[in-house]
């Protein structure tokens, strides 16, 4: 029993810890091939130092501009989620209390937004960008993250509202209150940590994205998922070009604040991950 | 309670109008244009250009090995997870907390930690000096597709697992005290109450066509991969439908960036995830009011 645990918290845990530990050019293999890559019939072995050192994570925090690269991302996610908030609660809102007209409509557009291929949206979203002066810039990719954020967000709280007991609204009608009284007043605050869950949950969604930042930020708005990679070098090179310590080391730094805030949620992440269809 | 609904939904609706409706009817024009080749109208001979080329067929093939790959491996991965979970007397909430670290880790970041370098270094240290077996061929691709479906569902797994749970917190306690009253171990307890609410559940049911789906859209494992064999283009047994595009796009095989051929690829891969989505609405609606 306890076993099959350990082998399963192995398997997910030893990936990390050896990225961490390569971050810090911690390796057996100088024990037997000596330091660095070495080819084998043309597949390349890495082998790091025997002994920790820190200098990888001090250059990541300065190779890149790391600092900038977290500032960034954190800019990007943070203006993206409150525009998806300003749209998605009161939205979230509706969804969960009536039914109206076009709603299915609306939650057949959400559910092909959460499944769409990137670059459906970015090849006409990069020709725009570039046209209109969005490229590389905070409020271009905030926009264009909506995509990523905004079916989480509307479903997640969309979730959340409909948690909130049918009597407690009737309670508030009959007491006269008016339709904005109840939504400020009453479901708003009463799905507060909803809110504040699904935040955090768009916020490692879009921390973690890759592909569209590549294609549509340049050196201004460089985000980290994107920096980690820029240690690699230019296109296809293959590790030779790999600055392998380096990535490893901004991969383990990128990794442990989405872990920070994996952890803090954890309780909701099962319905953001299945769009609310699971409590 | 109507004209308020209305006015409240507006934002929404102004937002998938510009992210999503305009991009895509955008996308639909490029790929019946010859952008940059002057822009005029040429029907559908972006997609017979598309259909033409083997690589692109290669392409589909390989996503779709990768996602059924993927799925399966995730959703086998996740529910053994959550059977091991379920058994815990104690410290439970330590070995959750380990087993949901992939997922805090950027899936550029599951490339490289899953890469021939990082972890196999190891095992391939151990299997090579300890063993005196010779190297892995890592360039093998019966060797490094698994592992990029593995590292896929290692990233995955904790998702698919946590829904797992969630069935099976769901079901009264009454019916394992019941079944182990009767002698049956937690194992067969597991297979004959457990599992099949697992598999059984819409919501699970939900759970597995998005995780298909996002591998039908998997770009990164596939991206880090073809940058460690140096498969720069397009067409390599790496590329799945975005790696393929994106090779087509940054490493064109002529200096023109066939864009309209893109968006044609992009739209074959719309036309895919709509059907998908489809799929999930009709799940979703079975399991909530919408």
């Amino acid at each position: 029993m306890y076993v099959g645990l350990l082998l399963a918290s192995l398997f997910a845990f030893w990936p990390i810890m050896i990225m961490a530990f390569e971050g810090a050019d911690i390796d057996l293999g100088p024990l037997f091939s000596g330091k660095g890559i070495s080819y084998v019939s043309g597949v390349p072995y890495y082998s790091g130092g025997f002994f920790p050192t820190w200098a990888n994570y001090r250059d990541a925090l300065a190779w890149g501009d790391f600092p900038k690269l977290v500032l960034n991302s954190t800019s990007i996610a943070l203006l993206s989620i409150a525009i998806a908030l300003a749209a998605g609660i009161p939205a979230g809102y509706v969804l969960a209390r009536s039914k109206l007209k076009g709603m299915g409509a609306i939650g057949f557009l959400l559910l092909a937004l959460r499944t769409v291929s990137p670059f459906a949206i970015v090849l006409p979203l990069y020709l725009l960008y570039v046209n209109v002066g969005l490229f590389d810039t905070t409020l271009g990719m905030s926009l264009a993250y909506l995509v990523i954020d905004v079916p989480v967000v509307v479903w997640m709280l969309s979730g959340f509202f409909s948690e909130v007991p049918g009597t407690v609204y009737e309670a508030a009608e009959s007491a006269g209150a008016t339709e904005r009284q109840i939504f400020w007043r009453i479901a708003v605050p009463s799905v507060a940590v909803g809110i504040a869950a699904t935040a955090i949950f768009a916020f490692i969604l879009i921390w973690n994205e890759f592909l569209m930042a590549s294609l549509l930020t340049g050196a201004a708005t460089k985000t980290v998922s994107v920096g980690v990679w820029s240690g690699v070098g230019e296109g296809f090179g293959g590790l030779k070009s790999a600055n392998w310590d380096a990535i490893n080391a901004a991969g383990a730094l990128a990794f442990f604040p989405a872990f920070a805030m994996i952890l803090v949620v954890r309780r909701y992440l099962a319905k953001g991950f299945s769009l609310a269809t699971a409590s | 309670m109507d004209r308020t609904a209305y006015l409240l939904i507006l934002p929404l609706v102004a937002i998938l109008a510009a992210v999503e409706v305009y991009p895509l009817a955008e996308s639909v024009y490029l790929s019946l244009t010859n952008y940059g080749g002057g822009g005029a109208f040429v029907g559908l001979a972006n997609f017979a250009t598309l259909f033409s080329q083997s690589s692109f067929w290669t392409a589909i093939s390989t996503s779709v090995l990768y996602s059924s790959g993927s799925a399966a491996l995730s959703t086998a991965i996740g529910i053994l997870a959550a059977y091991l979970l379920t058994q815990v007397r104690k410290g439970r909430g330590y070995f959750e907390a380990i087993f949901l670290m992939p997922l805090a880790a950027a899936p550029i970041v599951a490339g490289v930690v899953w890469a021939p370098a990082a972890v196999w270094d190891d095992i391939d240290t151990f299997w090579h000096y300890i063993l005196h077996q010779p190297f892995f061929n890592i360039l093998s691709y019966h060797l490094y597709f698994p592992i990029m479906i593995l590292s896929d569902s290692w990233e995955w797994a904790p998702m698919m697992m946590l829904v797992a749970l969630s069935i099976l917190a769901s079901i009264p306690k009454s019916v394992y005290e019941a079944s182990e009253a009767f002698g049956a171990s937690r194992w067969k307890t597991f297979t004959s109450v457990g599992l099949p609410a697992i598999l059984n559940s819409p919501v699970f049911h939900f759970m597995i066509v998005i995780r298909f789906i996002d591998a039908m859209r998997a770009f990164e494992i596939p991206f880090a991969w073809s940058g460690w064999l140096a498969y720069s283009q397009p067409g390599a047994p790496t590329d799945t439908l975005s790696l393929y595009l994106f090779k087509l796009l940054l490493n064109p095989e002529t200096d023109v960036i066939p864009l309209p051929l893109i968006s044609a690829a992009a739209l074959v891969l719309l036309a895919v995830t709509m059907a998908a989505a489809l799929v999930l609405f009709r799940l979703m609606r079975g399991l909530r009011k919408i």
